[in-house]
C-alpha cells in the first residue's frame, strides 16, 4: 500500500512539476512574437489557467506525502541516522518544512493570480510562483535522491 | 458586522507562526507512528514507543494562529502595507528553517 501511495505521490508530483514549470516559464520568459526557440514556445501559454490545477495538484501531492511520511520516519530515517547520513536526514527536513510552508502559501498564490492582469502585482506573482516552483522542484529532486538511497518497502 | 477573511494575512501569519513554533519546539501535538499515538502539547517522548513526529503538530499550531489572525487583519491593509513584498514571508520562513537545520550539514 505504501509503495502504491509513493508511486501516486511521485506521479502527481510530475504533473505538478510540469504545470508549475510552464506557469513560471511563462512569467519569466514569455515572448509575444510567434515562432522562436523551444523555451519561448514552452513559455507561450496562458499562465493564469495553470493556477487552479497547480493548487489542486499541490494539495494532492501534499496529502499523499503526509500519509506516507510516517513510514519514512520509521523505516527510512532511522537507518539514515544509524548510517550517519545526517545530510540525507537534513535534506528531507528541508523538503518537509518547505513543502509544509508551500501548502499554506497557496492562498497568497491564488490571490496573486486573481489579479493577473494588474502589472502592479507582477513582482509578487513572479516571486510567489517562483517560490512554489522552487519548492516543487527541490522536493521532487530531494525525494528522488532519498528514495534512491533507501526506498520505502 | 461583516466578517472578512484575508488570504494574504493567512499565508503571512502562517509563515511567521511556523518558524516561531518550530524554533521554540512547540507543536500542537506529536504523532508517534509506531503505535499511532497522538500526544498533545510538549510530549515526553520517553513515555511513548518509537520516534515522535512534530511536523503535523507544527503545521496545526501555525495554521490555528494564521486562521484566527486572518479574520482580524484586513486583506486590503495587507495588500497596501506589503505591496509587492508579500513574497518575503515564505522566502523568509524557508531561510529561517534552513538556519535551524544547519547542524545536519555542518556536523
Amino acid at each position: 500500500m505504501i509503495t502504491l501511495l509513493l508511486i501516486l505521490h511521485g506521479l502527481t508530483a510530475v504533473a505538478l512539476l510540469g504545470a508549475v514549470s510552464h506557469q513560471a516559464a511563462s512569467l519569466f520568459f514569455r515572448q509575444t512574437t510567434p515562432g522562436g526557440a523551444f523555451v519561448s514556445r514552452y513559455a507561450r501559454v496562458d499562465a493564469g489557467r495553470f493556477t487552479v490545477p497547480v493548487i489542486w495538484l499541490y494539495l494532492v501531492v501534499f496529502v499523499l506525502g503526509s500519509v506516507i511520511y510516517p513510514a519514512y520516519r520509521v523505516d527510512v530515517r532511522i537507518p539514515f541516522e544509524e548510517l550517519g547520513l545526517l545530510w540525507a536526514v537534513g535534506l528531507f527536513e528541508i523538503k518537509e518544512h518547505a513543502g509544509g510552508i508551500g501548502v499554506f502559501v497557496l492562498p497568497l498564490y491564488a490571490v496573486a493570480w486573481r489579479s493577473a492582469g494588474d502589472p502592479s502585482t507582477l513582482t509578487d506573482r513572479r516571486m510567489i510562483t517562483a517560490f512554489i516552483a522552487g519548492v516543487v522542484w527541490f522536493d521532487f529532486i530531494a525525494g528522488h535522491l532519498l528514495n534512491n538511497i533507501r526506498g520505502l518497502a | 458586522m461583516k466578517i472578512s477573511w484575508s488570504p494574504r494575512a493567512f499565508s503571512a501569519l502562517f509563515c511567521l507562526a511556523y518558524v516561531g513554533f518550530y524554533g521554540f519546539e512547540k507543536p500542537l501535538f506529536r504523532y508517534y507512528p509506531v503505535n499511532g499515538e497522538i500526544a498533545w502539547g510538549a510530549a515526553d517522548s520517553a513515555v511513548h514507543v518509537g520516534p515522535g513526529m512534530a511536523w503535523y503538530g507544527l503545521m496545526a499550531s501555525a495554521a490555528l494562529v494564521a486562521l484566527v489572525g486572518a479574520f482580524l487583519v484586513k486583506d486590503d491593509w495587507m495588500a497596501a502595507r506589503f505591496k509587492s513584498l508579500q513574497w518575503i514571508f515564505p522566502y523568509g520562513a524557508v531561510a529561517v528553517c534552513l538556519y535551524y537545520l544547519r547542524p545536519y550539514f555542518l556536523y
